[in-house]
């Protein structure tokens, strides 16, 4: 793929921020672009090229945008041939959809943003005027009370059939859980340590891993709290093992008995227990939870389920 | 003379531990054999649901009447005068007389494995060339480039406050002449230039 040197223009059109008027804006490069870098598009774009589904990608643009088929195929096209980058592409066609409701040329509506930085549309207060709702009604519905009915989940609920996960009224499921618990069945959450707060990667880090190993109790063990404890004949540095009541995974770890769990719910961390051999400080240490967390996910968010089980802890 | 002093506000620490690191960088203090100038105390009280956690930081409170200097046999330990209690590596023994009369815990040695580590990681820019008792300097370099020590500087809740307890202006003296910050254990006439908000 070709990068065109000296793009002008970079990035599609935007709100305005915090704002509330109706406006557009965007941003013009100050300084060039270094010559061994692309932009996101370009570099996506490279990704469906080398699948062979560029115009699988031109046409999920189109949808989701709302940006006209047919143009974009026509800038992407120019892309293709190394004519423009495919940043300009989109850049392109989103100039000229805007310039075209606006009615202006998508030239004058270059020119006015770089002259003015922002384009008002139409200012809050006017669009209040017509577009909010009105003053008299507690809410403009049918039932006049507060409806919550999400037409994005209809619409799957139409291509897809019904499934309580996209239920347009948005409805509770239940947790895939056993509600009545055996003495050794618990609720599993985790969280982070201080010292690894963000990726387990960073464990690797030799401070940070000393640190952690001062609180290693509390840090890298199990919580279970002292009520279960006692009855599961379970002291702090035990080794312990969790099992998964919903897909059998097991994992060995060791015990931290307190109080700052409930009796009912274990904790453990998802900071330790990586096995990659190049982490010579982090490898081996701690637990891991995808030791216990099965791939569930989450329809239409992409979320693991990572707390949707429960566990059964055994010395 | 200015006369440092340090306040630690513990209704606001988190007990991250960021200043434990962030001393251990600066001051290459031995983390790899679990030595550290400054910790963080984790005091968990209560049964649940009625629970609580404590986070309490600990550093050498530079006494005003130190109980390390007075038992140092070289006088290796001494007080500079703006106060600060440091240690003199060149006459240091290593006899841990000091670590015995410390009532906070503040001092650990530096031993000759910590040195020989030390110099394989940081090579020559090691700072610890020799075995001798170690402990907080309340980051005198950084205080003399005008900067706060680095367990300050590096507190994201910003519980850890350091300044001039002369200056009735400054945040620190305000704090300990108003009351609100405390000394830990002043019934042992140590006289702590650290305080403690709880």
């Amino acid at each position: 793929m070709s990068f065109a040197k000296n793009p002008k223009k970079r990035y599609i059109l935007s709100g305005a921020g915090p704002s509330t008027d109706h406006t557009l804006t965007t941003r013009f490069s100050a300084v060039e672009p270094n010559p061994n870098t692309k932009g996101t598009a370009d570099i996506l774009f490279g990704f469906a090229q080398g699948f062979g589904m560029t115009d699988r990608l031109v046409q999920t643009i189109s949808e989701l945008n709302g940006m006209n088929l047919k143009a974009l195929q026509e800038e992407i096209g120019k892309a293709v041939k190394g004519q423009q980058t495919y940043t300009q592409a989109l850049r392109n066609v989103s100039f000229e959809e805007h310039a075209k409701n606006l009615g202006m040329t998508a030239d004058k509506l270059e020119q006015t943003l770089r002259e003015k930085g922002v384009l008002v549309i139409e200012s809050a207060s006017k669009m209040r005027e017509h577009a909010t709702i009105a003053k008299d009604l507690p809410v403009p519905t049918p039932s006049g009370r507060i409806e919550i009915y999400s037409l994005m989940l209809a619409g799957f609920t139409m291509q897809q059939g019904y499934h309580p996960n996209w239920d347009p009224g948005l409805v509770y499921i239940p947790p895939q859980v056993n509600q009545a618990k055996k003495p050794d069945e618990f609720n599993f959450v985790y969280g982070k340590t201080p010292t690894i707060s963000y990726a387990s990667t960073n464990a690797n880090n030799p401070i940070l891993m000393a640190l952690s190993k001062v609180k290693e109790d509390e840090f890298m063990g199990l919580w279970i709290n002292p009520q279960k404890a006692t009855l599961l004949n379970i002291k702090t540095g035990d080794t312990v093992t969790v099992e998964n009541l919903v897909s059998g995974q097991k994992a060995q770890i060791k015990a931290f008995v307190t109080e700052m769990v409930r009796p009912d719910t274990v904790f453990m961390s998802s900071s330790f227990g990586t096995e990659n051999p190049l982490l010579k400080t982090a490898a081996g240490v701690g637990t891991a939870i995808n030791k216990l967390i099965p791939y569930q996910v989450e329809p239409i968010v992409s979320a693991f389920r990572s707390q949707e089980f429960t566990v059964r802890v055994t010395k | 003379m200015t006369r440092y002093g340090m306040v630690i506000d513990l209704r606001s620490c988190v007990g991250c531990q960021a200043c434990s690191a962030a001393c251990a960088l600066e001051n290459q203090t031995p983390y790899w054999s679990n030595k550290w100038r400054t910790t963080v105390k984790d005091i968990q009280v209560g049964q649940y649901p009625n629970t609580g956690r404590h986070f309490v930081p600990t550093i050498c409170m530079h006494c005003k009447e130190p109980a390390c200097m007075t038992v140092c046999p070289t006088k290796a330990t001494f007080k500079t005068d703006d106060g600060f209690i440091l240690v003199n590596y060149d006459t240091c023994l290593g006899c841990k007389a000091c670590i015995a009369a410390c009532p906070y815990g503040a001092r650990y040695v530096y031993s000759k494995e910590d040195v020989q580590q030390d110099k394989e990681i940081y090579g020559d820019n090691a700072q610890h060339t020799k075995v001798h008792i170690d402990k907080c300097t309340f980051c005198q370099d950084r205080i003399a480039r005008g900067m706060e020590p680095a367990c300050v500087s590096t507190c994201p809740t910003t519980s850890r406050m350091v300044g001039d307890l002369d200056d009735p202006t400054s945040a620190v003296a305000k704090a300990v002449s108003s009351g609100l910050a405390k000394p830990l254990r002043p019934d042992l006439g140590t006289e702590p230039r650290v305080y403690y908000i709880y």
